[in-house]
C-alpha cells in the first residue's frame, strides 16, 4: 500500500513539468502561425490599424515572456480567452461542449475497450479456430471501415430502415446542452435518460468500432504471449486449476498492455471525433474544432490543443495506476 | 494460415451482401410522392431543417451566404421582397410603395406604419436612414465583408453613390444617388439590405471591429421579421421562435431548428429517419431515391448561378487572354455536367443562366475542343503554363455539388491540353477571403444570383468597388466597365441592347470560364407544407406549417 502511495504521489509530481510543457507549447501555438496572428485572425482585407488593435488586445505587443506570464496567470484562474468568432470566452465554450463529447467518449469506450478485450481473450484461447478467425475478420474490417462509413450506414440501417433509433443530436429537445445522462439518471427522468441513451447508441457503436478492434488485436496478442510464459508452464505443471492460472498467472502479465492501449484509444476519442461528431450533428468538441479551424479562430485552437494534451495525460496517469495495481513490479520500476 | 485468410474473404464477403440487401431495399419502393396536404394550416410545431452550414454572421450587412441569408431572412425584413419562389419579382416588404424621380437618381419608398422591431423599437423612416448610414460609414474593417454593398453602390463613404438617405416624415424616406439606378429596388431586396434595430445597433455594439463578430451579430439580432432567435449554439443549431409582435401574417410554426450536417448523405439520412422535417442540398445522385421514398417530397430550386474556372486576369499566364480562352475550350463539360450534375446541371456558356432578363443568347457554350485549346497556347507562346490551381474542401453549393470530384475532372481536362497543375484547397471562410489576394491564380468558384438580374451577376462579380476591379478577378477593362455603367443607368428601352454588349465582352474576354448552371434540391418530410423554394434564398417560413 506505501508503495502504491509513493508510485502515484511520484507520478503527480511528475505531471508538473509535464503540465508546463504543455502550456509552454500551447502558448506557442498561436506564435508559430506564419505571420502575425492578429493579420491571420483579422484576414486579408484587415488593415494596419485593425491588426494594430487586436495585437494589443490579444497582448502580442509585449515581450514574449511577458506574453506568457500573463498567459499562465489567466490560466490558473481559468481564463482561456474568447473566441475571436463568437465572443464567447472560450472557457465557457469547452464546458458547454465537453459534456457531450466526454459523454459520447464514455459510452464508446465502455463498448469498444471490454468486447475488445473479451473478443481478444477468446481468440487467444483458441488460436487458429474458426473463432479466432471470425474475431480477426471483425476487427480487421472494425479498423479498417472509416468513421464515416460506419456512420452513414448505421443510420441509414437503423435510422431510416428500421427506424429503430435516432440520427442526429443529443436529444429530441433541440434546445438540451450540458450534462444529459448522469443528470437525469440521478433526478429519475427516465425519458430524458433513455432518450439520451438512444441518441448515444449510434455515435458510440460508430466511434467504439476502432477502439474494439485496437484492444482486440493487442489483447490477443498479449494473452497468447502471456500464456506460454516459462511461470505460467510452471504453474500448470505444479496442478493449479486453470482459472487460478489464468487470473493469477496470466491477466497479470496481459492485462497492462491492454489497459495502456485503452487508455490511449480513450483519450483519443475525448478529443472529439470530427468526422463522428459533423455525421451525427453532436455538437461536442469536435465540431468547435472544424469551426475553429474553418474560420481561423486560433484562440478557441489553442485551447483546445490544451484541453486535448491535459486529458490524454490525465488518462495516462490513469493507465499507470491501473497498470501498478494490475502488475506489482511497475510499482517499482516506474 | 490459409484457413484464417478464408474465413477472412467469407466474413467480408457475407457482410457486404448483407449491406447489399440493405441499400437495395430502400431504392425499391415505387414513387408516389404527391403532397396529401390538408388545406387548413395547422398553427404551432417544430420545422427542424438540415442544412449544410451554420450561418457565418447574423449581422445582414456582414453576412454574404445562402446559410446566413436564411436565417437573417426570418429574422430581419427588407423594405422590398420578393415574390415567394421567383427572382425578380418585387412586392412590398417594410416599404409599401416606391417611386423613382429625376431620372432614377433619386428613389422615395413609404414606410408601413405600425411596425415594430422584435425590442420594441418603433419601426420607422430614422430606423432606416440609420441603416443605411451605417451600411455607408462601416468601420474600414468590416468593409470587406460587406461586399455586397460596395459591389450595389460603387464603394463605401465619399465612393458610395448614395448622396445622401433623409427621413423628411417618420414614414418616407428618400434616397438620393450621384448616378441613376433603375434596378434599385430588386437591389434592396438582397438579404444584406435588412433593417435592424437601431437600439440593438447600439447597445451590442454591431460596429465593432475588435474581432469577427459583435455581440449584435452573435447573440442580439434584432430585426422585425416573424421570427426571432431563441439561440444560435454554436456549432449545433440556431433556433427561431415565433415573434408574437409580428406587424404581417403570423407564423403557423412555434419555432424553427436549423442543424448543420455537412455531409449530404447524413442530411438525407436524417430526414429518411424523420428526425429532420427537411434537408437541403440533396445530392444529385440521391434525388431519384428521395423520389422513391412515399414519405418525402422533393422541392426543386431553379437555377440562379453559374459556376466557372476563375482567374486573376491581370497575372501571367492569365494576363494573356487567349491562354484564357485555352481553358474554355479545353474542359469537357457536357461530360463533367453527366458525371456530376445529372438533372441537376446544363452546360454554361454566360456568367448568368438563360432565365436572367436580356440573356443573349447569341452566345453559345464553346465546344469542347482539345485541340484548339492547344493550338491557343501555342499562339499565346505558353504550351505548358504551371500554375497553381485552387478549390474549396468544406462546402456545396449548386454550382459545385462535388468540389473534390468536379476539380479533379477539370485539372485533368486542363492537363491534357499542356496544363501543368499544382492542385492547392482551402477551407470555405480562408478560400472566400484568400481568393481576393494575387495567391489565387485561377481558382474554382461560382455565383449565386442574390436576385435575378443581369446587374447582380456581372456587376456582382466584376464591378468596380472605389474605383478598382474587384480584387477577386482583377478584371480591369475600362470597355468593360464603361459598358457595365451604361447598362446600370440605362432607361428602360435600352437596357436590353445595353446588357447584351456587357455579356458580349465578358464572353469575349472570358475573366472566367463558365461551365455549369446548376440548381439544387430539398427533400422534406410529407408533413411540411407551404415551403416556397427560392434559388436566391430569401425563403420566408411564416407561411409554412407541419400537418400533425
Amino acid at each position: 500500500m506505501a508503495l502504491m502511495i509513493t508510485f502515484i504521489s511520484r507520478r503527480l509530481l511528475a505531471l508538473i513539468p509535464t503540465l508546463i510543457v504543455l502550456s509552454i507549447l500551447a502558448f506557442l501555438f498561436v506564435h508559430a502561425l506564419p505571420g502575425d496572428p492578429a493579420a491571420v485572425i483579422l484576414g486579408p482585407n484587415a488593415t494596419p490599424a485593425a491588426i494594430q488593435s487586436l495585437r494589443g488586445t490579444l497582448g502580442l505587443d509585449q515581450p514574449l515572456m511577458t506574453q506568457y506570464g500573463s498567459y499562465i496567470a489567466h490560466l490558473v484562474h481559468g481564463d482561456l480567452g474568447s473566441s475571436a468568432v463568437s465572443q464567447q470566452p472560450v472557457a465557457t465554450a469547452l464546458l458547454q461542449r465537453a459534456p457531450a463529447t466526454i459523454e459520447l467518449a464514455v459510452v464508446a469506450i465502455l463498448v469498444g475497450a471490454p468486447t475488445g478485450l473479451a473478443a481478444g481473450w477468446f481468440a487467444a484461447r483458441r488460436p487458429g479456430t474458426l473463432l479466432d478467425s471470425s474475431l480477426t475478420a471483425v476487427s480487421v474490417i472494425a479498423l479498417s471501415a472509416p468513421a464515416f462509413v460506419l456512420g452513414l450506414l448505421s443510420q441509414f440501417v437503423f435510422g431510416v430502415q428500421l427506424h429503430l433509433l435516432p440520427t442526429i443530436g443529443r436529444s429530441s429537445d433541440s434546445a438540451a446542452t450540458g450534462w444529459l445522462i448522469l443528470p437525469s439518471l440521478l433526478h429519475g427522468d427516465l425519458s430524458t435518460f433513455s432518450d439520451a441513451i438512444a441518441h448515444l447508441i449510434l455515435p458510440a457503436v460508430t466511434l467504439a468500432g476502432v477502439p474494439f478492434a485496437v484492444v482486440s488485436r493487442v489483447s490477443r496478442a498479449a494473452f497468447l504471449r502471456a500464456q506460454v510464459l516459462p511461470h505460467v508452464r510452471v504453474a500448470e505443471a505444479k496442478g493449479l486449476p486453470a482459472t487460478r492460472v489464468r487470473r493469477g498467472h496470466i491477466h497479470r502479465i496481459a492485462l497492462p498492455p491492454s489497459v495502456t492501449v485503452i487508455g490511449l484509444q480513450f483519450g483519443a476519442l475525448l478529443a472529439g471525433s470530427i468526422i463522428t461528431e459533423n455525421i451525427f450533428a453532436w455538437g461536442g468538441l469536435g465540431s468547435l474544432i472544424v469551426s475553429a479551424i474553418h474560420t481561423n479562430d486560433y484562440i478557441v485552437l489553442q485551447s483546445c490543443l490544451l484541453f486535448i494534451a491535459v486529458m490524454y495525460v490525465l488518462v495516462n496517469l490513469l493507465v499507470d495506476v491501473v497498470n501498478a495495481l494490475i502488475d506489482p513490479r511497475s510499482r517499482r520500476t516506474q | 494460415m490459409h484457413l484464417r485468410k478464408s474465413w477472412l474473404a467469407t466474413a467480408v464477403a457475407a457482410l457486404t451482401l448483407v449491406l447489399a440487401g440493405c441499400t437495395s431495399s430502400g431504392n425499391t419502393s415505387t414513387n408516389t410522392s404527391t403532397n396529401t396536404s390538408s388545406s387548413r394550416p395547422q398553427v404551432g410545431g417544430e420545422l427542424k431543417i438540415a442544412t449544410v452550414a451554420e450561418p457565418t454572421s447574423l449581422d445582414p450587412i456582414l453576412a454574404f451566404d445562402s446559410d446566413s441569408y436564411r436565417v437573417n431572412s426570418q429574422i430581419f425584413e427588407t423594405l422590398v421582397t420578393l415574390n415567394a419562389g421567383t427572382t425578380s419579382d418585387v412586392v412590398a416588404g417594410l416599404a409599401k410603395s416606391w417611386a423613382p424621380s429625376d431620372g432614377g437618381k433619386t428613389w422615395t419608398f413609404t414606410l408601413r406604419s405600425g411596425v415594430t422591431f422584435q425590442d420594441g423599437t418603433i419601426f420607422n423612416a430614422q430606423a432606416v436612414k440609420h441603416n443605411f448610414d451605417r451600411w455607408q460609414n462601416l468601420p474600414t474593417a468590416l468593409q470587406g465583408r460587406a461586399e455586397a454593398y460596395g459591389t450595389v453602390f460603387g464603394g463605401f463613404g465619399s465612393s458610395s453613390i448614395v448622396t445622401s438617405v433623409d427621413a423628411p416624415d417618420s414614414t418616407t424616406v428618400k434616397i438620393s444617388l450621384s448616378a441613376a439606378r433603375p434596378s434599385l429596388p430588386i437591389q434592396l431586396t438582397l438579404p444584406v439590405f435588412s433593417i435592424a434595430s437601431p437600439t440593438a445597433l447600439r447597445k451590442y455594439d454591431a460596429n465593432s471591429t475588435s474581432g469577427s463578430l459583435s455581440t449584435f451579430a452573435n447573440e442580439h439580432p434584432v430585426g422585425t421579421g416573424p421570427f426571432e432567435l431563441s439561440a444560435w449554439n454554436h456549432g449545433k443549431n440556431v433556433i427561431l421562435k415565433r415573434n408574437p409582435t409580428y406587424w404581417g401574417d403570423k407564423p403557423y410554426l412555434a419555432t424553427v431548428v436549423m442543424t448543420p450536417i455537412a455531409d449530404s448523405t447524413a442530411r438525407l439520412n436524417a430526414v429518411e429517419a424523420g428526425d429532420v422535417d427537411g434537408a437541403d442540398q440533396i445530392s444529385p445522385s440521391d434525388i431519384d431515391s428521395v423520389k422513391a421514398d412515399n414519405s418525402l417530397q422533393v422541392e426543386n430550386r431553379a437555377s440562379c448561378n453559374s459556376g466557372y474556372v476563375a482567374f486573376k486576369s491581370t497575372q501571367a499566364p492569365f494576363d494573356n487572354p487567349l491562354v484564357r480562352e485555352a481553358v474554355s475550350y479545353a474542359i469537357n463539360k457536357e461530360a463533367i455536367i453527366k458525371r456530376f450534375y445529372g438533372s441537376t446541371g446544363t452546360a454554361a456558356a454566360l456568367l448568368m443562366p438563360s432565365t436572367i432578363p436580356y440573356f443573349d443568347a447569341s452566345l453559345k457554350v464553346r465546344d469542347y475542343s482539345p485541340s484548339k485549346a492547344k493550338e491557343l497556347l501555342a499562339q499565346a507562346g505558353q504550351q505548358h503554363p504551371t500554375v497553381d490551381f485552387w478549390y474549396p474542401t468544406d462546402m456545396t453549393r449548386p454550382w459545385l455539388p462535388n468540389s473534390q470530384g468536379i476539380y479533379q475532372a477539370i485539372a485533368s481536362d486542363l492537363e491534357a491540353v499542356g496544363f501543368k497543375i499544382t492542385p492547392k484547397s482551402a477551407t470555405w471562410t480562408d478560400y472566400l477571403s484568400n481568393s481576393q489576394t494575387s495567391v489565387y491564380k485561377m481558382f474554382l468558384l461560382g455565383w449565386s444570383c442574390d436576385y435575378g438580374a443581369a446587374d447582380n451577376f456581372y456587376a456582382g462579380a466584376f464591378g468596380y468597388i472605389d474605383g478598382k476591379p474587384n480584387a477577386r478577378y482583377a478584371y480591369a477593362s475600362t470597355e468593360f466597365e464603361a459598358a457595365l455603367t451604361t447598362a446600370q443607368s440605362a432607361p428602360l428601352d435600352e437596357q436590353k441592347s445595353a446588357w447584351q454588349k456587357v455579356q458580349k465582352i465578358v464572353y469575349d474576354d472570358n475573366p472566367v470560364v463558365p461551365f455549369v448552371y446548376g440548381s439544387s434540391a430539398m427533400a422534406f418530410s410529407k408533413k411540411v407544407h407551404g415551403y416556397v423554394p427560392n434559388p436566391v434564398l430569401v425563403e420566408h417560413l411564416n407561411k409554412v406549417w407541419i400537418s400533425q
